[in-house]
């Protein structure tokens, strides 16, 4: 039992889950919205790097997050422009998205902080204890003792949550994701809807990202996303569209990779190649029990037009 | 038929576009002219940078032209080898193992083209246009191995690799000969990441050998070694850490411990002098003394230091041998 | 939610009216050169001379016989890659494994050549069982997805993705562990056996003959979709779920074949990458062929033979768009960069032609 459940495994589960979490939350509105963004990869690194090189210059974690959620909204509303006005293919423009994404944060760093010997650095988030729950003995300070950013995807989620099932507002975001036409029949603006949510996804997806330097590294490499937007994007799959399905998802991925690493010190007779796979074939695994037919919003990646008959 | 129409089309198109276009061809030079191969970005403060470095180094200290591809895929490797080649470069250099076929596909291709390549050991039946240069990692590791036994104090040292490639191999069972003779009630937990530059995957291996008490890491993931350096900083206890390929230590100046630097400048320099007289191919050794140094230890004691630098001039001189396993690791 | 809605009706594609492929060429060259004068402007403010960067691009990737060899060895594994998404997406299956199984396809190559080169067989007999392990790997590697999707319906793009991580960490395996060249340093397996390589066609250029087995599989995907029952039901799947259900299709044996064909032809593209160039297996064998390959492969409206053009086209900007690092000395990331606004400019271009 105590190689599978430690305060200090729960701790790094939780720090792993925000890029995930997040990245998937956003992705989850857009997607609701009737619009698939598979540029999330992309815009992660993107965010990663917008949040770096912005806290960097300015000292200061709020701008740099700030940075990489208006980065990332930024790419979301080209997304948006070119899938929802121009009714482009969404996977089409979406991978065109990843591949310039990606080509631009690398371009991003070289530009500001060029060719060094000694990479750059900013501080991690520090820890910001929660009072009362972070003094309960034993689990207390190594589980309550995490970086703002954690404690906010857990918000994130609960708001995202509320939002679609629980308000009118997520009603009407279904019913554009679901099915447009009647939407737009019932006076629901389905254009706007989807640009806003498209546009907020991109926000979270970057901000994510951002949380990549800021939260976990403190310093910006290429490559330092490694797949873990796809992953995201997965989650929203695993997640059934529900945001708390999502973040049981997110936890039990973040889970598995940490104590795949625990393992990995003690079980030396299995080629560590192996122990990698884990987290992976683990999900499809669960996907296969859980997975009752749930299906995507009904509208994903079809573009909305007024005056085509149905 | 359409398609055909379209297809004669864009070739007509892009025939003309080209006979428009292309200007006439280059003779190559006599002169030194020197192209690099990475398989990375030179950004990255690490093994694309210290390439590229020693690239530089060519064109100032032997006045050698330089030019360089990065982030090129093995897949594209040979393409952008044969346009330097076409361009009139002379001396084409890879900057990493993964470019061994097309090393030996070219060589014979070009003879009158001199080749670099880096390895962890000699190669037998190579071109003789093909410089080969080997790392010997584990040389260097076991110093850093003999630095971690001595400065432990929960007598557990972390050692956190990304992939299971036998040189790392070799350089984990050197450290381990290193615990064995230094500091026998010493534990090693190691792990193999996957990945050279994942450092949210390397932060997770280390926080979990940290949880296992360990207060020393050693280092041997390139980028990773980021994740690495922020889980030391968080860590409950004080965790000191060593590095390869570059001086980190202003990432972390309280727990930063040593780094075994990889200097690429001489053996290139060394390299490209011979091929300028003639010795057209070869194998060169990067290893303690050449190549490989060890940078400024800090944070530990000043005995420590002595005994460290010791052993280091040990392995430089020869006079300590270390076993270079590769296909297992030891008990 | 719709969870009482068929999972068959997962992210389908969108509908589009037919255009002229004619007419679709003249606005994705329109698209092109948009792209280079937004990119010629970017090139002068950076200090690079245009005409003579633009005149490298051609040169490298058309302007000789070496440069077209190594551009037809570019497009082979991004039509053969390309090939394997027609071939699924046209069952409007979303196959996004096709990086995993060109990995799984090298691998079964990679072990053939090893397993079949020690017992002396000859170049005849070596090649094309190779190149068959090859088929047999990516197809049983995307029969994992296709049973889930059949049987499980469960979704085959998590599936696939998750598969692409599972066969990376395979290759590193190989690569570092059973099958490792020692003296390499990198995770690359010792090289297959001399018989068990394919012939060069254009030996000066380094053109290997994989070229033509690409066209070949051109042919035969054409044939299939275009000239069979299971073509044509494969279609039908991909145009409408329901109505092919209700017009009799066995969709659960149209997933099947679909997924798996597509994932041997992904296999195909990884054997001839070990056979045709690589002569090893080399973890980064595949530097997102599958990614490149599902652009191409919407670009070309999933029709094979427009897929043999646009893989070709995409080849020549690859390779000529990558030589303006030397020529205007921009870092790798800024070509990227180009690359991607380039496809996005031809996608702007179409679609505003459409409105």
């Amino acid at each position: 039992m105590t190689l599978l459940f430690d305060a200090q495994l729960l701790r790094l589960t939780l720090i792993v889950m925000v890029p995930f979490l997040i990245a998937a939350l956003g992705e989850l509105l857009t997607e609701r919205a009737g619009v698939l963004n598979v540029a999330i990869e992309g815009i992660m690194v993107v965010g990663a790097v917008t949040g770096f090189l912005v806290t960097f210059s300015t000292h200061r974690y709020g701008w740099g997050l700030l940075a990489a959620m208006g980065a990332g909204a930024a790419i979301a509303a080209v997304l948006a422009y070119f899938c929802v006005t121009l009714r482009a293919s969404q996977l089409t423009v979406g991978l065109g998205l990843f591949v310039f994404c990606v080509g631009l944060g690398s371009l991003l760093y070289r530009i500001v902080i060029g060719v060094r010997l000694m990479a750059p650095q900013i501080r991690t988030l520090p820890p910001l204890p929660l009072p009362g729950l972070s003094s309960l003995p034993g689990v207390g300070p190594i589980l309550f003792t995490q970086n703002a950013l954690v404690y906010l995807a857990f918000i994130i989620a609960m708001a995202v949550s509320v939002f679609v099932f629980r308000t009118s507002w997520g009603l009407r975001l279904r019913a554009v994701g679901e099915n447009p036409r009647a939407a737009d029949v019932l006076g629901i603006g389905v254009f706007a809807s989807r640009y806003v949510f498209t546009i907020l996804g991109g926000a979270l997806i970057g901000l994510a990202g951002g949380y990549l330097p800021l939260g976990i590294t403190g310093t910006y490499s290429d490559g330092m996303v490694g797949g873990r937007g796809w992953i995201a994007l997965m989650l929203v799959i695993f997640g059934r569209w529900t945001p708390s399905l999502v973040l049981l998802g997110a936890l039990l991925f973040a889970y598995i990779e940490a104590l795949q690493f625990k393992v990995a010190l003690v079980a030396k007779a299995v080629p560590p190649q192996f122990l990698l796979m884990l987290p992976y074939v683990f999900a499809i695994l669960v996907l296969i029990k859980v997975y009752q037919g749930a299906a995507a919003p009904e509208a994903i990646m079809r573009p909305y037009d007024r005056e085509e008959r149905a | 038929m359409r398609v055909l129409r379209m297809v004669a089309a864009l070739t007509v198109v892009t025939v003309v576009l080209v006979v428009a276009a292309v200007p006439p061809g280059q003779a190559a030079p006599a002169k030194l002219r020197v192209a690099m191969i990475l398989p990375g970005t030179i950004q990255d403060a690490d093994f694309n940078a210290v390439g590229y470095v020693a690239l530089l180094e060519l064109k100032n200290t032997l006045g050698a032209d330089v030019a360089y591809s990065e982030q090129v895929a093995v897949a594209d490797a040979e393409r952008v080898a044969r346009e330097f080649i076409a361009s009139g470069f002379n001396v084409i250099a890879f900057h990493g193992g993964q470019f061994l076929t097309i090393v030996q596909k070219l060589g014979p291709a070009f003879p009158d083209v001199n080749f670099i390549m880096e390895s962890s050991g000699r190669v037998d039946g190579l071109p003789a246009n093909v410089w080969n240069i080997g790392r010997k990692f584990y040389q260097g590791f076991y110093t850093l191995g003999v630095l971690a036994a001595l400065s432990t104090q929960t007598n557990v040292i972390g050692y956190i690799s990304g992939v299971r490639l036998p040189d790392f191999v070799a350089s984990l069972n050197a450290v381990k000969f290193a615990l064995k003779e230094f500091n026998p009630r010493a534990e090693l937990l190691y792990t193999f990441v996957g990945d050279q530059n994942d450092p949210v995957r390397a932060r997770q291996a280390a926080e979990a050998v940290i949880a296992r008490n360990a207060d020393f890491i050693i280092i041997q993931v390139n980028l990773g070694a980021f994740g690495v350096i922020e889980a030391a900083k968080a860590a409950p206890r004080k965790v000191l850490w060593t590095t390869f390929y570059t001086d980190k230590y202003t990432l972390d100046q309280q727990r930063f411990s040593a780094s075994l630097l990889l200097d690429f400048t001489k053996p290139y320099r060394d390299v490209v002098a011979r091929i300028s007289r003639g010795q057209r191919g070869g194998y060169y050794e990067m290893r303690p003394g050449a190549g490989m140094s060890l940078g400024v230890i800090r944070n530990v004691s000043n005995e420590t230091k002595l005994r460290v630098l010791k052993v280091f001039n040990e392995v430089v001189g020869n006079t300590r041998k270390i076993d270079e396993i590769i296909d297992r690791i030891v008990d | 939610m719709t969870e009482t809605q068929a999972p068959s009706a997962v992210l389908p594609l969108p509908h589009r009216p037919r255009r002229l492929p004619w007419e679709r060429a003249g606005i994705y060259m329109l698209g092109v050169v948009v792209a280079l004068a937004i990119a010629g402007i970017a090139i002068t403010l950076v200090g690079g001379d245009v005409r003579s960067a633009y005149a490298t691009v051609l040169r490298v990737s058309l302007g000789s016989v070496v440069g077209v060899g190594q551009t037809l060895n570019k497009m082979t594994p991004l039509l053969l890659a390309t090939l394997a998404v027609v071939l699924s997406f046209s069952g409007g299956y979303f196959n996004i494994g096709v990086d995993g199984q060109i990995y799984l396809g090298a691998i079964f190559a990679t072990g053939s050549a090893f397993a079949l080169g020690a017992l002396g067989l000859p170049r005849v007999v070596l090649i094309p069982a190779v190149l068959l392990a090859g088929i047999a790997g990516g197809a049983l590697y995307a029969f994992i997805p296709a049973v889930l999707r059949a049987v499980f319906a469960v979704n085959e793009i998590f599936v696939t993705v998750m598969l692409n991580f599972v066969a990376l960490f395979l290759t590193e395996y190989l690569a570092t562990g059973p099958w490792n060249d020692p003296l390499a340093g990198e995770a690359i397996t010792r090289p297959i056996p001399a018989a068990a390589t394919l012939p060069m066609l254009i030996p000066r250029a380094g053109t290997h003959a994989g070229i033509l087995i690409a066209l070949g599989a051109v042919v035969v995907v054409a044939w299939l979709l275009a000239r069979t029952v299971l073509g044509y039901q494969i279609r039908a799947v991909g145009d409408n779920p329901r109505a092919a259900r209700i017009g009799g299709v066995p969709i659960t044996v149209v997933t099947l074949v679909a997924l798996t064909a597509s994932g041997a032809l992904a296999g195909l593209a990884g054997a001839v990458e070990v056979s045709g160039f690589h002569y090893r297996l080399i973890l980064g064998l595949t530097p997102g062929y599958g990614i490149m390959a599902i652009l191409i492969a919407v670009l070309a409206r999933q029709h094979p033979v427009g897929a043999a053009v646009a893989a070709f086209f995409f080849a020549v900007l690859l390779v000529g768009s990558d030589s303006l690092q030397r020529s205007v000395g921009l870092p790798a990331s800024a070509v990227f960069v180009f690359q991607a606004v380039i496809v996005l400019t031809v996608l702007l271009a179409e679609a505003l032609r459409k409105r």
